[in-house]
């Protein structure tokens, strides 16, 4: 078993007429199957399986970005009944721990993606 | 207008560290952060129970009109108990303890975090394992 600390920090200056300034630590035992940071190309109304239903009951801590910077095309995040949930726009990212049992599936929308992803399973 | 400033560090020690090694045989110190638009703000603090119940109502917040993809914003989620395991849905609301449930997005065990888009085509749902007072905080970020 290993150790992943996520830290999660949202600020704004605007968003209320007081100051926001939230920040959020866990230490996560995780082990395998895990996949290390990395990217794809989804193709433009195409589907890429970041973790795929494995069957078995579990979580899995999964981030995921889209890596576009330039675009309008976006990242549907979808559950196992293919439903969309959240998008992602360019350089917007999540992190969360979906259900294994329920995997997550990305598709690009509009044209080209590149996403960066990791996921660290639950131990 | 306002900018939130989310941003995400996920550390870990290389695989061989002899305290807290992480997964990898190299140390992980990846930094993502954005800056998202937003035109609304709302946050609450939850006390969840073993009876489902709707947390973000879609509907309320964009009048039955949201385009996926186009309208929406981001969650911020927190399991805030000690003991009590936090289950949230996508969809109809609906009991979501059982494994393999399809509306079930995730699951947040004690002390655990989540932050993902949300595009209001259906709520969010909230159960939990047993009663928890001021289990869950939550916030909603509408894009501006």
């Amino acid at each position: 078993m290993a150790t992943l600390t996520p830290t999660l920090t949202l600020t704004s200056t605007d968003a209320t007429s007081a100051s926001l300034s939230l920040s959020v630590t866990d230490s996560l035992t995780v082990g395998a199957p895990s996949i290390g940071v990395s990217k794809k190309v989804i193709g433009g109304g195409t589907s890429f399986n970041v973790y795929t239903d494995s069957g078995t009951d579990g979580s899995a801590y999964v981030y995921v970005k889209n890596a576009n910077t330039s675009s309008a095309f976006t990242a549907e995040l979808k559950n196992d009944a293919d439903e969309a949930f959240g998008t992602l726009h360019n350089e917007e990212f999540a992190f969360y721990p979906i259900d294994i049992n329920q995997g997550l599936t990305v598709t690009a929308s509009g044209g080209d993606v590149t996403i960066e992803y990791a996921y660290w399973t639950k131990a | 207008m306002a900018i939130i400033t989310p941003t995400l560090t996920l550390t870990s020690n290389a695989s061989t560290a002899t305290t807290d090694p992480g997964p990898l045989s190299i140390a992980l110190s990846l930094a993502a952060t954005d800056a998202l638009t937003v035109d609304s703000v709302q946050a609450k603090v939850v006390t969840v129970s073993a009876t489902h119940a709707i947390l973000w109502d879609a509907s309320a917040i964009s009048d039955g009109t949201a385009t996926a993809g186009t309208d929406g914003g981001f969650v911020y989620l927190k399991n805030q108990h000690a003991t009590v395991n936090v289950y949230i849905g996508f969809g109809s609301s609906a009991a979501l303890q059982a494994d393999d449930n399809t509306t079930r997005l995730l699951t947040l065990k004690p002390g655990e975090f989540a932050w993902l888009p949300w595009d209001l085509t259906a709520d969010l749902i909230v159960d939990a394992s047993d009663d928890g007072t001021d289990a869950l905080e939550t916030w909603y970020f509408d894009r501006g």
